[in-house]
């Protein structure tokens, strides 16, 4: 159903920013994610992918073909906008069906298409409310389904879960997984958050000022500490791996390396493990510790502070940790000091 | 009511009603284009349509009479092209309706415009790329959201076309419209009606313009449950 998208050389110019010679390559059926902070131009690009105007410089390429000159309703990649932006006098029924009554296909097909993702997506009872009633998390299901009806070559997803709840975060991030799957929909998801990107990606591309910084799949950038990712968001402990075995609550993750990370999950597969800096503690010696995660390494990077220290660990697996100001010069430490890390299971959170 | 029994009067609400029915039908096709065009897109040239738009708000009604019939009077330059084909631009209904909708079409221009720039711009794009097109968008998506405005716009052009006096003494001022002949009674006979041997001579300024009030404060009340349905 997917088909690839390729960026091609593009730039555009507006009064107060431009995107710069831009080139991405999003394979057909993949999830692709643009990850970068609030003015870096990542929407001004998804709208380009979209049709709302045509480049002044480069081609967008969608299934081979060149789109970059067509109007938005020749090109099949259905835009899904940040603020949803429902069709408020249109029933949800209507607002899914939208796509395929404009393309004039009959409503028996509609109401089979329909129905197969209102089901898909949990909303199968709002078929016959209006906008204003539903919830954000219900809006952006719905603005989803509408996206998806009509069987596009590409979806683009603008900051989908900006405007929803944690709880509702997760559950919606648990359906973009499952319609992505089903579907083998290409996906361009734009977001400014980075374990967003992580939870759902297979691919992501960083975009600052107008110009792509770097392309990557999660693991790479999970094993890059000191990655465009990290001066662009900031440093932080992202690790990706596999989930290899189980003991009891406790999974034990493969994160490369020869190395495992346990965590407490019931997921399966491939997971994102993320570590807070302050849940790190160090020691220069190795030390008994309840702790169930153990690495060694050498501090590559000290930043400070003030009260607290920021350490960056080089070693199997890159690590950043935060500890106080007394316990560093308490432990004599230094860059190029080895050093162990421990976390806890428990700590571990698993995106 | 003997202003309901007086056929001019009668003739000329009825008039008035439907030229400025006519007027705001009119401001409506203009509008909606015209509304479009200068609320969705910047171009060149863009501020000066808007000033055009908005100088009937500007000057005396009387210039504007003065001005239309510059153009459209029987002896100059467009008034003289369709006198060739028959058609009469001054003291005409014709003429009323070219009147009005120049003193009056800049509301629903306005209305309309505001109106789109007040959309989010994404809404059309969202719509085109469900694979509508720009037409489907514009009758599906565009205009429910908008219609509103546009019915405002329509009676406030109404509401203004009932009421214009000036520019008409200049264009058309035959067929009398209501705010013309309440001057010619007021002007001819006084505030009240005037009677002599069984004759209605005027059937009263007073009493029409009373007849018009409560036409015009019928429009009124429709005009604010629009707005009222708009907040909504």
């Amino acid at each position: 159903m997917g088909a690839g998208v390729a960026v091609e050389k593009l730039s555009n110019s507006w009064p107060n920013f431009s995107l710069r010679n831009i080139n991405l390559a999003v394979s057909e059926g993949s999830y692709f994610v643009l990850l970068g902070p609030t003015g870096s131009g990542k929407t001004l690009l998804l709208e380009a992918i979209a049709g709302a105007y045509s480049p002044a410089e480069g081609r967008i390429i969608v299934g081979g073909e060149d789109v970059s000159h067509l109007p938005p309703e020749k090109r099949r990649i259905s835009y899904a906008p940040q603020n949803y932006l429902l069709f408020e006098n249109m029933t949800v029924r209507r607002n899914i069906e939208y796509g395929l009554h404009a393309k004039g296909i009959e409503e028996q097909e509609r109401r089979r298409r329909s129905k197969h993702l209102l089901q898909t997506l949990g909303i199968s009872h709002l078929v016959d409310r209006f906008p204003k009633n539903l919830s954000g998390g219900e809006r952006q299901r719905v603005s989803l389904a509408r996206a998806l009806a009509v069987e596009p070559r590409a979806v683009l997803l603008d900051e989908p879960l900006s405007a929803v709840d944690a709880e509702t975060k997760n559950t919606i991030i648990d359906h973009l997984r499952r319609v992505h799957t089903e579907t083998g929909v290409t996906v361009i998801h734009v977001t400014h958050d980075r374990f967003e990107a992580a939870a759902l990606a297979d691919r992501i591309g960083i975009i600052s000022g107008g110009e792509i910084r770097e392309v990557g799949s999660p693991l790479e950038f999970s094993q890059k500490p000191y990655s465009k990712l990290d001066n662009i968001f900031g440093a932080d402990n992202l690790i990706s791996g596999n989930v290899i075995g189980r003991d009891a609550e406790l999974a034990l993750v493969d994160v490369g390396a020869g190395k495992t990370i346990e965590a407490l999950t019931d997921r399966t597969g491939r997971v994102m493990l993320h570590v807070r800096p302050e849940n790190i503690v160090i020691s220069k010696h190795g030390v008994e510790s309840s702790a169930r995660n153990r690495f060694e390494g050498t501090i590559a990077e000290v930043t400070d502070l003030g009260a607290t220290i920021r350490i960056q660990i080089s070693g199997k697996i890159p690590l950043t940790a935060i500890i106080t100001r007394r316990s560093f010069f308490e432990m004599g430490l230094n860059i190029g000091s080895p050093v162990n890390a421990f976390f806890k299971a428990t700590l571990v959170d698993v995106l | 009511m003997l202003a309901l029994s007086n056929t001019e009067a009668v003739s000329s609400i009825v008039l008035t009603i439907y030229t400025s029915g006519l007027t705001a039908t009119v401001a409506v096709g203009l509008g909606i284009p015209l509304g479009y065009l200068l609320g969705k897109y910047q171009f060149r040239g863009r501020s000066l349509i808007d000033s055009i738009i908005e100088i009937p708000l500007m000057i005396p009604h009387t210039v504007a009479g003065i001005a239309l019939i510059t153009i459209f009077g029987s002896a100059e330059l467009v008034g003289a092209l369709f006198k060739g084909y028959g058609v009469r631009l001054t003291n005409d209904v014709l003429g009323i309706v070219l009147t009005l909708v120049f003193v009056s079409a800049t509301y629903t221009v306005k209305q309309v415009e505001e109106a789109i720039k007040s959309l989010d711009p994404k809404l059309e794009l969202v719509s085109r790329s469900l694979g509508a097109s720009s037409t489907f968008t514009f009758f599906n998506v565009t205009m429910p959201s908008i219609w509103r405005s546009v019915v405002t716009g329509a009676i406030l052009t109404w509401a203004r076309a009932s009421s214009e006096v000036g520019a008409l003494f200049i264009m058309a001022y035959y067929p009398s419209v209501a705010s013309i002949l309440i001057w010619n009674l007021y002007a001819g006979y006084g505030l009240h009606e005037s009677i002599s041997n069984g004759v209605v001579l005027s059937p009263g300024a007073v009493n029409v313009a009373t007849l018009m009030i409560f036409i015009n404060l019928a429009i009124f009340v429709l005009f604010k449950l629009v707005q009222r349905k708009r907040r909504d």
